[in-house]
């Protein structure tokens, strides 16, 4: 493989964001070089290759960079055209996909809120959480799961709401720890339990997740030093 | 009124107007239902029960959601007339834009107009440096962020149109100015002269009285 053809991932060990990217190239098939980027101290390629918003993940092909996660999930999904397909190939069935892959972003800023919540908010906070994954448990039952949770996801045909699923809460264990609370309840999410745990049976989900005790230790010293995660602006409606 | 397209939107949302813009510069006929937004419909509030808002595009009987969504939709059930590049990699290049139109010009255009008379000018200078970027870095020297026509980008960057012009007249200061935004200034002129968008363009003065009285009005 020359040079120019190479796919080299940016990334941090703990984003969320990047996990996604890293798990859409194992389960294409796709071989990726990694850089862990310090995003203390940006490096001048991040800097370089994602001049707007300096963030990970960056997806470099070609030497040419493709930034924001779900934008790079599209591109793989069109320029490795190879089974697993990412989104479906029906338009309506698409745009479903697309719909609950933004909603998804909002549960993330949800579990972030949560992390960034003080003891008296956290009741509140969880109860959020809880909510929005109900809506998106109705949303996707349907259509994503015709015939109900499989109790193994088979690797080839992980699509792209099951990536972000890792992504947002492969790591729900250590997320747990650090907010004192149970992120995924079998009683209030039956559905995204089993399809979390459908999940964690495959190797390449496995070895995507950050280890337990380095995410715990990581998240703690956060927490410390009063770090908030940023999350989107709430937003009034411009009508 | 049964044609296989229908619209659900309100005369003033950017974001319905983006749906507009597609389905029309694709020759795509539609049924357009203005909703009374302080009482949505049952039918709104059916199709869209997430976030119950517009845009909802309607196609043979299922509704799409989301004004982003709603664009992809469009562009690949009607390829014709493309609204974004064929290329993988000009591709992702066009939804980076997007996505930093509807997620941070979005975010700082809101707070822009709601800050009050303390945070104002900060709100307008985050707006400045946003406008900034998008001139240096997405336009360029281009006539339009499609290039030499307009594309999906355009059509969502056409909030530093009217609704950056309603909303520095609401709160009263202006950021995009010929002298600080040259090119971005003139894409402006260029893309509200654009035909099918010259034609669908919402009423400046009433886009003022309108967003002067949500301001102080906020309910």
């Amino acid at each position: 493989m020359g040079e120019e053809s190479k796919v080299v991932l940016h990334g941090m060990w703990s984003s969320a964001y990047v996990k996604r990217v890293e798990l859409a190239l194992k389960i294409k098939g796709i071989p990726f070089d990694y850089v862990e980027e310090d995003l203390r101290n940006k490096s001048p390629l991040l800097l370089k290759y994602n001049p707007v918003h300096k963030k990970v993940p960056i997806l470099v092909h070609n030497g040419k960079p493709v930034c924001e996660s779900l934008v790079i999930l599209e591109y793989i999904d069109e320029t490795w055209p190879n089974e697993p397909q990412f989104l479906p190939k029906e338009s309506y069935l698409r745009a479903k996909v697309r719909f609950w892959a933004a909603y998804i972003q909002q549960v993330q800023d949800s579990i972030a809120q949560l992390f960034n919540a003080n003891k008296e908010e956290v009741g509140k906070a969880l109860a959020e959480v809880h909510e929005k994954l109900r809506t998106l448990e109705d949303g996707v039952k349907d259509f994503y799961f015709p015939e109900g949770i499989p109790d193994h996801i088979q690797s080839e045909k992980l699509g792209m709401l099951d990536a972000m699923m890792v992504a947002l809460l492969g790591a729900f264990k250590a997320q747990d720890d650090i907010s004192g609370v149970k992120i995924i309840d079998p009683a209030k999410n039956p559905l995204v339990f089993s399809w979390v745990q459908a999940l964690y049976r495959l190797p390449a989900v496995k070895e995507t997740i950050p280890p337990h005790d380095k995410l715990v230790g990581f998240l703690q010293f956060l927490k410390q030093i009063g770090f908030k995660v940023p999350t989107s602006n709430p937003v009034h409606s411009l009508n | 009124m049964d044609k296989e397209v229908k619209l659900h939107g309100f005369w003033s949302s950017p974001y319905v107007y983006w749906v507009i813009w597609a389905l029309k510069l694709k020759g795509i006929e539609y049924d357009y239902i203005e909703e009374d937004l302080p009482n949505k419909s049952e039918l709104l509030l059916r199709y869209n029960p997430v976030y119950k808002k517009v845009p909802v595009l309607v196609h043979a009987g299922k509704p799409i959601s989301e004004s982003p969504v709603i664009l992809e939709y469009i562009e690949e059930v009607w390829p014709h007339n493309p609204l974004l590049p064929k290329d993988p990699y000009e591709r992702s290049v066009a939804r980076f834009w997007i996505n930093f139109a509807t997620d941070k010009v979005r975010s700082a255009l809101l707070s822009f107009f709601w800050e009050g008379e303390d945070g104002k000018k900060e709100a307008a200078e985050q707006m400045f440096d946003l406008l900034k970027i998008s001139e240096e870095q997405a336009l360029g020297d281009k006539k339009f962020f499609g290039g030499n026509s307009i594309n999906m980008v355009d059509l969502i960057f056409a909030l530093f149109t009217c609704w950056i012009q309603t909303t520095e007249q609401v709160v009263g200061i202006k950021v995009l100015e010929p002298s600080r935004l040259p090119r971005l200034h003139a894409w402006v002129n260029n893309f509200k002269e654009e035909p099918i968008i010259k034609e669908n363009l919402p009423d400046s003065e009433r886009m003022v009285e309108h967003y002067t009285r949500i301001r102080s009005n906020p309910n």
